[in-house]
């Protein structure tokens, strides 16, 4: 009777060490919705990177997502962490560029009607010297 | 205490150590803590100096945040937490240089969209400017296709007229009696009716005028010519034996049966028709006259000359002596057959010229340009 009771306190009591050490580890395993979530929009950035993007920031990207995907628990939050940083850096400069895009399109719009302009007032002034020329007459 | 109970204990302890040895101890290497540190101290500074505190201050916090984590981390020795920190770090000091980027873009773009709302409105302006112009210029030209409409109109009037007044004086035989002045006249005509067809209106209205000018002092001293020429006309035309001609200088009169063949004196039946002439020389004291005889091709030229003088001087001798005015008798000379003179007529003739002079034509002279005054001069 005491063996029994004995043991089935030490098995309890080992569980209850074993959920303890595991919940412990168990920190380090971040939620894969939002590694999937993550994995979406950096997919979808990827797709549509402008000519001139930093491409050294996709590697590490992807170097990060398949080091997240090899791990099985203790790293992965970590990882995650940096990917979500790093997805956010890239969508900066996914950003920084479409900014850079719309400036150059301004500045080839002021150029356009500079350009204009001159050609305006050259047409004027070709136009005004035939009216003083004509004027003389 | 019992021997399971001893081994339960001594289990729950390693338990319980093992849960607290650090997750990293298995795979944590020295990877060049100290350089990685220095590269994302220099991403911080950077971003400093971009003024990433004033444009991203949250992530500059952040970056560090964790780059002061990471150091302390690494003063622990747990360097792989260290690495992962000052790894996010760098991160969000690259973010935060991003951003101030962007935040630079935006400034840009911004004052360049006021540049374009200026340039716009100078456009505006310029293209306003640019339609007042249009606008005046067509007026202009508009103005300018009327004046040329009245110019070339009054042009052709005044080409029309001058054409008139010079078929008038033509008609009045201004092309014989007065050539210089017709063709003076007749040229500016057609200087004017040049410029016009050249669209050159303004001169063409200029030489249109003077050819009107030109075209009607013509005619006045054509008309006066040939008043003086008709009247001297019709009383010549009735001698008998006459034949009457208008010249440039005036008239001339040609007699055939004044002399005999090879004779050396006036036949009889010619006296008449030298009186008449003598009468009318003598109504018209204004006259000039020269005589020049012709003879037939009889003999030898020499023996032609010897008579025609001959026939000349008695001529001369008749109407000297008939009250004619020796110094208004220019010449009196005999030519021959005309060989001599370059002109062979080979026919008895008595050619008698009267020179009229013409005041109108000699006034008209004095008031030409000088270039046209030098035309008429050769």
């Amino acid at each position: 009777m005491y063996n029994t009771i004995s043991y089935i306190v030490k098995i309890a009591f080992f569980l209850s060490l074993l959920f303890i050490s595991l919940t412990t580890y168990a920190k380090g395993i971040p939620d894969k919705t939002d590694f999937k979530e993550i994995e979406r929009s950096y997919t979808f950035a990827k797709a549509n990177l402008p000519e001139n993007f930093p491409h050294e920031e996709i590697l590490i990207m992807d170097s990060w997502i398949e080091e997240y995907k090899s791990q099985r628990t203790i790293n992965r939050n970590v990882i995650l962490r940096k990917i979500s940083v790093q997805l956010s850096f890239i969508n900066s400069l996914l950003s920084e560029a479409s900014k850079k895009e719309e400036l150059a399109r301004l500045n080839k719009l002021l150029d356009d009607i500079e350009k204009q302009i001159d050609d305006l007032v050259k047409t004027n002034n070709k136009v005004m010297e035939k009216i003083n020329n004509l004027e003389n007459q | 205490m019992s021997h399971y109970s001893q081994n339960f204990l001594i289990c729950s302890i390693l338990t319980i150590l093992a849960s607290c040895i650090p997750q990293n101890i298995f795979y944590d290497t020295n990877v060049g803590y100290d350089q990685d540190l220095l590269r994302t101290y220099e991403q911080l500074e950077q971003a400093k100096q971009e003024g990433a505190k004033r444009y991203a201050p949250e992530l500059m916090a952040e970056a560090e945040h964790f780059f002061a984590k990471s150091k302390h981390k690494a003063a622990d020795g747990k360097n792989l937490d260290a690495k992962e920190l000052y790894t996010i770090s760098q991160i969000k000091a690259k973010h935060a240089r991003s951003v101030t980027r962007i935040a630079n873009i935006n400034k840009e773009i911004n004052n360049q969209r006021k540049l374009l709302m200026e340039l716009n409105t100078t456009k505006s302006v310029h293209e306003s400017e640019l339609s007042h112009s249009v606008v005046r210029l067509e007026h202009l030209k508009d103005k300018i296709a009327v004046s040329k409409g009245i110019l070339s109109s009054s042009s052709l009037d005044n080409i029309d007229k001058a054409n008139e007044l010079l078929d008038e004086a033509k008609n009045l035989h201004a092309d014989i009696v007065l050539p210089e002045l017709y063709r003076n006249a007749e040229q500016k005509l057609r200087e004017a009716e040049y410029s016009l067809a050249s669209e050159q209106y303004d001169p063409a209205l200029e030489l249109s005028k003077q050819a009107i000018e030109l075209a009607a002092k013509t005619l006045e001293a054509a008309k006066q010519a040939y008043k003086s020429r008709a009247e001297l006309t019709e009383k010549l035309t009735p001698i008998y034996g006459a034949d009457v001609e208008l010249t440039s200088d005036g008239v001339n009169v040609v007699f055939s049966n004044i002399f005999a063949p090879r004779g050396e004196s006036i036949i009889f039946e010619a006296y008449p028709s030298i009186d008449a002439l003598i009468e009318v020389l003598k109504e018209h004291a204004e006259l000039d006259l020269s005589l020049y005889i012709y003879s037939n091709d009889f003999a030898t030229e020499n023996m032609n000359l010897d008579l025609t003088n001959k026939q000349a001087e008695i001529l001369k001798n008749y109407l000297l002596s008939n009250g004619i005015a020796q110094e208004r008798l220019a010449r009196a000379e005999g030519l021959g057959s005309g060989v001599a003179s370059g002109m062979k007529v080979d026919s008895r003739r008595v050619l008698i010229t009267l020179n009229i002079e013409t005041p109108a034509y000699e006034e008209l002279r004095q008031t030409l340009d000088p270039p046209l005054t030098q035309k008429l001069e050769y």
